[in-house]
C-alpha cells in the first residue's frame, strides 16, 4: 500500500497534550485524481445516511480542517450546501468506478442520519463532498484503511466524488445509498420493488480496495487537503462528530483544540502510519487512571457525558479535593454550574424549641472571617454576625420566641455553622463551682403537665394556676353532718374557693336537692347568728339556677396567701369595688339572697370569689359578721358545735378526697363545725362524722367478749363451740359435750369446769366412794368390782357408762350458772342464774381426769368425735 | 404350796407347783398388765429423741435397731438406737399410751391445761406444734411435768434412768420446785420406794432426796430386767394362802373373806399376814391420805399396813389381786403365732407367779387357750371393754417368723407391744 496520509475522522476523545496535535491525524491525499476530494464529498448534499460512529473506522481528520462550529447558514453561504434536494436515486451506482466488481451497498451501520448529514454539511460548508471510498482489504492494514473509510464514507454522509477524492472514487455505489429503502423513480416516488437483482452485500472488512484509496484519489486529495485548500467547512462533519462524544477530562481543553483546528490556527498533520496513528489516540497515563475509574465503574465514557459532582459547601476545606486550578475564563458569562443545592437541614422540633437555649461554640476569629467570607459567597447580601449566647438558655421552655428575621438567619446560621465546625467542637467553658450554684439557683423550672405547659400562656400564669390548684386541693376539714341526709339544709360551704372536689360534690349534691323542701335542724352555733334570720328569709331557696351553681364552683380559685374567709355581706356591699367579679353571678347572688334561705347560698358566698381573670379578690375585703361569715384560719375563735347524728352518709360524699389527704393538716386550719341549719353555714369542709351514732352495723354473729363477765356454760355441741355463743336452751338441745384439745384453752370454759370442779365433782366423788358392788351372777364367780373398786384397782373406766351409772344413782342434773344473754346490738342481758343441766360424759370425763383415773370413750363416740 | 388354789394347766408342769384355781375368767376384768412401760430413746449418732411405749423394753429397742416393726426408726443413718430412759409403773395398756401421746404432745395435751396452746401455722390444715423442742432437756422437763399432772399424778409410776447424764440430768430436774404448777406432794424420782416424811400441804410429805434404791427386777441393764411377776409371787402366795384359810376376816370390816370372790388383798411385806377387802383397805388408805392433804383422792397410792405397819404401795397390793383374778389366762401368756383379737385382756405370765411352769402348749392346751380367748373378746365386747387391738392402729404385722417363746414357767409372758407406736391416740 502506498503510503497516504489518512484522515480519520475519530469520535474517541483526543489527547488533551499538545502530543496529540502532532499525533492529529491529517488528511491524506486522495488515492486518486478522480476520486472527489474528501472535502467535495463533504460539501455535497447527501441522502440521509448514517454517520459512522465508531472510532476505528472514522476518518482522520485532516490537518487543515476546520474544527468548530459553524452554522448551516454559513455553509449555505460558503456554498458548502445548498439547500435544494438533491435529486439522486438512491440505487444509482456510480458506473465510472474503478476497481469495483460488484456494488456494494452500505452497510447499515454505516448509514447516516439526517441530523448526521446535516452536521457533516455544516462540517463542510464548501459543499464538498467526498464519498466514502470503497475499501479493497488486501491487507491487513488495507483492510483496516478499507473499514476505516467506510466509515469515513457514511459518517460524512455524502457521496465522495470519484474523480476528486483522495481516498478513491466510488463506483459501485453511492456510500449513502440505502438499499434498503425502496427505489424511487424521477418523481421521487417509491418504485415497488420489483424483480430488481438482490444486490451484494459486502462486508465492510472487504478485500476490495476501493476507489478512494487509489492513488489517484489520493492525490487529488493530498492536492486538496493542502493547508491552502483546506476550508474549516471540511472539518466541520468531523469535529461535530467529535463532539457528539463524551468529551474527555478537560473537555474545554479538548474544545479548545478542535476549536483551533476549526480556526485554522493548528493543522490537522495525518499519521504517516496506521499504527502510529492508532497509538496517538493512546490516552496518557492522567486519563487512563480516570477512565480505568470510569470503566471500573462499568461505565462508557464515550457515551456519556461525566458528571462532576459539585464538592458541598459543608465539607471542611481541610477534607475536600484539591480544587482545580481555577481557570481565567475569559468569557464575559461563566458556565452557568448550577450551584449544588444546599441541602436543607432538617429541623426537629426539638431544634426549633430549643434554638435559643443552644450555647454557640465560640469559633476562633480567623475560621470566623473564613466562614463568613463563604457565606457571603453562597448568601449574598447577608453577613450575619453570629450572637453571642444569649440569655434565651434560661428561658422556660413554654414560652414562644417571638419570630423576627434576625432570628431566623441567625438560627439558620446557627444550624449552618456548627455543620461547617462539625470537625472542630468548642471546649466546653467551665465555669467556678459558686456560679454553677449561682445558675443552679437562678433557674426557675416551671413544672406542669402537657396541658398546662402546652398553653399559650406566660409561665407566670402558668405558675400561679399550678399553685392555684395545688392550694385549692389542699386538705380541706371533713364535712360533719348535722343530721340525716333529708336535712339538707345543714350542710355549708366554708371555704370552696379552696376546695375544687368539694365543691364539684357539693354541686353535685345541690342538684339534687334542688326541688326538695326540708325543714332546717334546730341546732345552733354559737357565734354565728342563723343567716336566715339575718335576712329574714324562709323556706327553700328558688329560682336559683343551676348553671350559676356550677359556674360559680367551678371556676373559682384561691389566691395564695389569703387564708381569711369572706364575709358575703360584705361582698354585696362592694360589689361596685369588686369590679372583677362576674355580672351574672351578682345578679344570681342577688336572686338568691332575695329569695328563700337555703345553705345552698354558702355555696354561692364561697363562689363569690370568682373572677374572670382568674384571681380573687382579696378576702381582707369581706368581713367575718354576717351570716356567711365563716372562720378564718387563723381565727381564735373555735366555736364547739354538737355533735351531728351519725346516720349522715351523705355527709361523706362532701369529705372523700379532700378529707383523705392528709387528715393531719385539717387540725391547723380550720376547725371541723357544725351547721345549724337555722342559724349560720357550717363550713362544709369543717363538717366532720360523728363518732357516736353509727349507722346500723349488720348484727354480729358472735357477740363481743365481756369483761369480767361470769362464767358461761357452754353446750357440749360442737355447734356450740364454733359459735361461742350459746343459749340456755342449747345446752339441753345439743347433744353431748365432747372435750378437744382446744377448749383447755378457752378462758371461760376453763372458769366454767372449775365450777363444775367445786360443785359437782365432788359429788361425783361421793357416789363413787359410795358405790356398791353389783351382784355376782353365780357363787362360783368372782365378786365383781364396784365402780370404786375397779377405780383402784387401774381398770380404764368407761366414760358413758360411769355417766350413766352416775345419773342412776341421782345425779342426773348439775348445777351451773345460767348464761348471761346478749342479745343483738348489745342490747340486754339476763342475770345470771343456776340451771340444772344433765350431766354429760365430759363431765365425768373431767372428772376422771382430775382424779387420775383412766378413762376411755367407747369406740364409736371416738371416732365420731374423730369427724366432727 | 398350801392354801393355794391350783388351776388346771395344759402345760407340763415340771416343778409341779400347784397352779391357782381357774376362775371364771370371763367375769375378769381388765387385769393389771405385768409389765408396760414408756421410754425415751435416744440415737447414738445423732441427738435424736424418739418417746414410745412397749411391754418389752428389751424386744423393742431391737425392733429400733433393725429387726423390724419400727416404722419412725427405720432410717439407718440414727441406729443403733438405746433407751435412756423408762417410765414404768402403767397398770394397762391403755394408760400408758395415753402418757406416750401426752409426752409426744405436750403443747397438744388436754392434761396440761397451764402450757400455752400455740397458735396453728397458716395453711390448708394448720396443725399446731407438738412441742417446743426436741431437746433432752424438754423431754425430761414436759416428762416431770407430766407426772405432776392431775391425770398421771396418782398413777404408780417410776422414772428409771438408764444412763448415768440421764440419772444427773433427772435428778436435778426432779428437785426443782414446780412452782405454781405443783399441785402435790408426790416427787417421782428413780426409786422404788417412796418415804413420806410427813404430812403437809403442797411440797411437803415426801423426802425428795435420793434414797437407797431397793434390789429390784427394775434395776440394771433392761437386758436382765424381770418383766414378769415373778418378784411378785411371794407376796401373792402369801396372801392366797392366808385368804384361802377359813375364817380369815377383813383387817379393816372384821367381814369374813370368801376365798371365792376374790376380792381380798394381803400385805406384801414380809410374812405378814394382814388381809383385807381391797375396797376397805383402799378406802383405808384414801382416809389416811386425806390427813395428809390429800383429800378428794378416789385412787390410793400408799398406805400402811394394819398389820406390821409398814409402808407399802397400793400398787403392790392391786397387783397381786389382779394376779389371783386373772386366774390362768393371767398367769398365762398369749397364744403362740396367733393374733390377738378383741376382748383378751392382758395376761399374766404364770411364770412370774412361780405357779405355772409352761414348757410348751399341747394342743389340747391350745384349744383351751383359744376357747378362753374367745371368750373373753366376747365377753369384753359386751361389757364395752375396748380391746387393746382396737386401740392399736397400725397392729404389728404378725408373720410366722416372728414367733413368741414358748410358754414356760420360767419364762415371763409379755404382753404384745404397742404397736400403736407414735400415733395419735385419740382416747379422751
Amino acid at each position: 500500500m502506498s503510503a497516504f496520509d489518512l484522515v480519520i475522522l475519530s469520535s474517541s476523545p483526543r489527547d488533551p497534550t499538545d502530543s496529540r496535535k502532532a499525533n492529529r491525524p491529517k488528511y491524506g491525499e486522495p488515492s486518486s485524481d478522480d476520486l472527489p476530494s474528501l472535502f467535495e464529498v463533504i460539501h455535497q448534499t447527501k441522502p440521509k445516511k448514517t454517520p459512522l460512529r465508531s472510532g476505528s473506522q472514522a476518518a482522520q481528520i485532516p490537518d487543515d480542517a476546520i474544527t468548530g462550529f459553524t452554522s448551516v447558514a454559513k455553509l449555505v453561504k460558503d456554498g458548502v450546501y445548498t439547500l435544494k434536494p438533491k435529486e439522486v436515486d438512491v440505487w444509482e451506482v456510480p458506473s465510472d468506478t474503478e476497481n469495483t466488481n460488484t456494488k456494494r451497498k452500505p452497510d447499515r451501520s454505516q448509514k447516516r442520519t439526517k441530523k448526521q448529514n446535516l452536521k457533516v454539511q455544516e462540517a463542510n460548508p464548501n459543499g464538498e463532498y467526498h464519498p466514502r471510498p470503497k475499501r479493497v482489504p488486501k491487507r491487513k492494514s488495507d483492510e483496516c484503511n478499507d473499514s476505516v473509510l467506510k466509515g469515513v464514507e457514511l459518517s460524512l454522509g455524502t457521496e465522495l466524488d470519484k474523480t476528486a477524492t483522495p481516498l478513491g472514487t466510488i463506483e459501485d455505489h453511492d456510500p449513502l445509498e440505502r438499499p434498503d429503502l425502496p427505489p424511487r423513480d424521477a418523481n421521487d416516488n417509491k418504485m415497488k420493488p420489483s424483480s430488481r437483482p438482490r444486490k451484494e452485500r459486502r462486508r465492510k472488512s472487504s478485500r476490495e480496495r476501493s476507489e478512494y484509496f487509489s492513488p489517484a484519489a489520493i492525490q487529488a486529495h493530498s492536492r486538496r487537503t493542502s493547508p491552502e485548500n483546506i476550508n474549516t467547512a471540511d472539518l466541520s462533519r468531523a469535529v461535530s462528530r467529535k463532539s457528539n462524544w463524551t468529551p474527555p477530562k478537560h473537555s474545554e481543553l479538548q474544545g479548545d483544540v478542535d476549536r483551533d483546528i476549526l480556526s485554522g490556527s493548528v493543522s490537522p498533520r495525518p499519521a504517516t502510519d496506521i499504527s502510529s496513528f492508532l497509538d496517538r489516540f493512546a490516552y496518557a497515563e492522567a486519563d487512563a487512571t480516570v477512565l480505568s475509574k470510569s470503566d471500573v465503574g462499568g461505565e462508557a465514557l464515550t457515551k456519556r457525558r461525566r458528571i462532576e459532582l459539585v464538592q458541598p459547601l459543608n465539607t471542611p476545606v481541610s477534607e475536600s479535593p484539591p480544587a482545580p486550578v481555577p481557570v481565567p475564563i475569559p468569557e464575559p458569562k461563566p458556565p452557568q454550574v448550577a450551584p449544588a443545592k444546599k441541602k436543607k437541614g432538617v429541623r426537629t422540633i426539638t431544634e426549633i424549641a430549643t434554638a435559643h437555649y443552644r450555647l454557640e461554640p465560640e469559633q476562633p476569629p480567623i475560621e470566623q472571617a473564613a466562614m463568613q467570607s463563604i457565606c457571603n459567597v453562597l448568601q449574598a447580601g447577608q453577613n450575619p454576625e453570629p450572637k453571642p449566647p444569649s440569655k434565651a438558655t434560661k428561658r422556660k421552655k413554654t414560652g414562644k420566641l417571638p419570630k423576627t428575621n434576625a432570628t431566623i438567619t441567625s438560627k439558620r446560621k446557627k444550624n449552618t455553622e456548627p455543620k461547617k465546625k462539625a470537625t472542630k467542637v468548642a471546649k466546653p467553658k467551665l465555669v467556678s463551682p459558686k456560679t454553677v450554684a449561682e445558675r443552679l439557683h437562678q433557674q426557675n423550672i416551671l413544672f406542669g403537665t402537657a396541658s398546662q405547659l402546652a398553653a399559650d400562656e406566660s409561665p407566670t400564669f402558668t405558675r400561679q394556676i399550678i399553685q392555684a390548684m395545688r392550694e385549692s386541693e389542699r386538705d380541706a376539714p371533713p364535712v360533719r353532718r348535722t343530721s340525716p341526709p333529708k336535712s339538707r339544709f345543714r350542710r355549708s360551704v366554708s371555704g370552696p374557693s379552696r376546695n375544687l372536689w368539694a365543691a364539684g360534690a357539693r354541686e353535685n349534691e345541690y342538684d339534687a336537692d334542688m326541688s326538695l323542701e326540708e325543714e332546717p335542724v334546730s341546732t345552733k352555733v354559737s357565734g354565728f347568728p342563723s343567716w336566715s334570720e339575718s335576712l329574714g328569709l324562709s323556706g327553700p331557696r328558688r329560682g336559683s339556677s343551676e348553671a350559676d351553681l356550677k359556674q360559680n364552683t367551678q371556676t373559682s380559685l384561691p389566691k395564695s396567701g389569703e387564708d381569711e374567709w369572706v364575709d358575703i355581706d360584705r361582698l354585696m356591699r362592694d360589689e361596685p369595688q369588686t369590679t372583677s367579679m362576674d355580672s351574672k353571678t351578682d345578679t344570681s347572688l342577688r336572686e338568691s339572697l332575695a329569695g328563700a334561705g337555703s345553705s345552698n347560698i354558702g355555696l354561692k358566698s364561697s363562689a363569690i370569689t370568682i373572677s374572670s381573670d382568674g384571681t380573687t379578690p382579696p378576702r381582707s375585703s369581706i368581713s367575718s359578721e354576717g351570716p356567711f361569715a365563716f372562720p378564718s384560719r387563723h381565727s381564735s375563735v373555735r366555736p364547739t358545735y354538737p355533735r351531728p347524728d351519725a346516720h349522715l352518709s351523705q355527709a361523706r360524699l362532701l369529705s372523700t378526697s379532700p378529707a383523705k389527704k392528709g387528715r393531719g393538716r385539717l387540725n391547723n386550719t380550720t376547725e371541723a363545725t357544725i351547721v345549724n341549719d337555722e342559724d349560720v353555714f357550717l363550713p362544709i369542709e369543717d363538717i366532720c362524722d360523728s363518732e357516736e351514732g353509727s349507722t346500723p352495723s349488720p348484727p354480729r354473729r358472735n357477740p363481743p367478749p365481756k369483761k369480767g363477765a361470769e362464767l358461761q356454760l357452754v353446750s357440749g355441741s360442737a355447734a356450740g363451740r364454733q359459735t361461742g355463743y350459746l343459749q340456755p336452751a342449747d345446752v339441753e338441745a345439743v347433744g353431748e359435750f365432747v372435750l378437744t384439745t382446744t377448749e383447755g384453752t378457752d378462758a371461760a370454759f376453763l372458769k366454767w369446769v372449775d365450777h363444775l370442779r367445786a360443785t359437782l365433782f365432788p359429788e361425783i366423788t361421793r357416789r363413787v366412794k359410795a358405790s356398791t358392788a353389783p351382784e355376782r351372777d353365780t357363787e362360783d364367780d368372782p365378786r365383781p368390782f364396784s365402780w370404786h373398786e375397779r377405780i383402784m384397782m387401774y381398770e380404764p373406766i368407761i366414760i358413758e357408762d360411769l355417766a350413766d351409772w352416775l345419773r342412776d344413782e341421782g345425779l342426773a342434773k348439775a348445777e351451773m350458772p345460767a348464761e348471761a344473754q346478749t342479745g343483738p346490738y348489745g342490747s340486754q342481758r339476763q342475770a345470771a342464774k343456776l340451771k340444772e343441766v344433765k350431766l354429760k360424759a365430759w363431765m365425768v370425763q373431767k372428772w376422771c381426769e382430775e382424779r387420775s383415773v383412766c378413762c376411755i370413750w367407747r369406740e364409736k363416740q371416738r371416732w365420731n368425735r374423730k369427724q366432727l | 404350796m398350801v392354801g393355794l388354789p391350783t388351776f388346771p394347766t395344759r402345760v407340763n408342769n415340771p416343778s409341779k407347783q400347784p397352779i391357782m384355781p381357774a376362775m371364771n375368767v370371763s367375769k375378769v376384768q381388765n387385769p393389771i398388765v405385768p409389765f408396760y412401760c414408756c421410754y425415751l430413746l435416744q440415737s447414738t449418732m445423732s441427738n435424736l429423741l424418739y418417746v414410745g411405749s412397749t411391754p418389752h423394753p428389751r424386744r423393742r429397742t431391737d425392733q429400733h435397731n433393725g429387726e423390724g416393726g419400727a416404722e419412725r426408726t427405720k432410717s439407718d443413718k440414727n441406729r443403733p438406737w438405746e433407751m435412756v430412759l423408762l417410765v414404768t409403773g402403767f397398770p394397762s395398756k391403755h394408760a400408758a399410751l395415753q402418757f406416750e401421746w401426752a409426752w409426744q404432745h405436750p403443747l397438744l395435751t388436754r392434761l396440761l391445761p397451764h402450757l400455752p396452746t400455740p397458735p396453728p401455722p397458716p395453711g390448708k390444715h394448720p396443725k399446731p406444734k407438738p412441742r417446743t423442742s426436741f431437746s433432752l432437756p424438754s423431754y425430761l422437763h414436759d416428762l416431770r411435768l407430766l407426772l405432776h399432772a392431775p391425770a398421771f399424778r396418782r398413777w404408780p409410776l417410776v422414772v428409771r434412768p438408764q444412763t448415768p447424764l440421764l440419772t444427773t440430768q433427772w435428778a436435778s430436774i426432779a428437785r426443782k420446785r414446780l412452782g405454781k404448777h405443783q399441785q402435790y406432794a408426790w416427787e417421782v424420782f428413780a426409786r422404788d420406794r417412796r418415804v413420806p416424811t410427813g404430812g403437809g400441804a403442797t411440797g411437803a410429805g415426801w423426802d425428795v432426796g435420793v434414797e437407797v434404791v431397793e434390789k429390784t427386777h427394775l434395776v440394771g441393764p433392761i437386758d436382765k430386767w424381770d418383766l414378769s411377776l415373778a418378784p411378785l409371787a411371794p407376796a401373792v402366795e402369801k396372801t392366797t394362802q392366808r385368804i384361802s384359810t377359813p375364817g380369815t376376816r377383813c383387817a379393816v370390816c372384821a367381814r369374813e373373806i370368801n376365798a371365792k370372790d376374790h376380792d381380798a388383798v394381803g400385805c406384801p411385806r414380809g410374812e405378814c399376814t394382814m388381809v383385807a377387802c381391797v375396797g376397805c383397805l383402799g378406802r383405808r388408805f384414801l382416809e389416811e391420805g386425806e390427813r395428809r392433804g390429800e383429800g378428794g383422792e378416789v385412787v390410793p397410792r400408799w398406805g400402811e399396813c394394819l398389820g406390821c405397819g409398814e409402808g407399802m404401795d397400793w400398787e403392790e397390793v392391786v397387783r397381786g389381786l389382779s394376779v389371783r383374778r386373772g386366774g390362768e389366762t393371767a398367769v398365762r401368756g398369749r397364744g403362740r403365732g396367733k393374733k390377738w383379737k378383741g376382748g383378751e385382756s392382758a395376761l399374766v405370765g404364770a411364770e412370774s407367779v412361780g405357779l405355772v411352769d409352761v414348757e410348751e402348749d399341747s394342743e389340747d392346751d391350745m384349744e383351751g387357750i383359744q376357747e378362753m380367748q374367745s371368750n373373753l373378746a366376747a365377753e369384753a365386747n359386751d361389757d364395752g371393754f375396748l380391746d387393746i387391738e382396737d386401740l392399736q392402729s397400725s397392729p404389728l404385722p404378725r408373720t410366722d417368723t416372728h414367733t413368741p417363746p414358748k410358754a414356760k414357767l420360767n419364762d415371763a409372758m409379755v404382753i404384745p407391744d404397742s404397736q400403736d407406736e407414735g400415733s395419735d391416740i385419740s382416747w379422751m
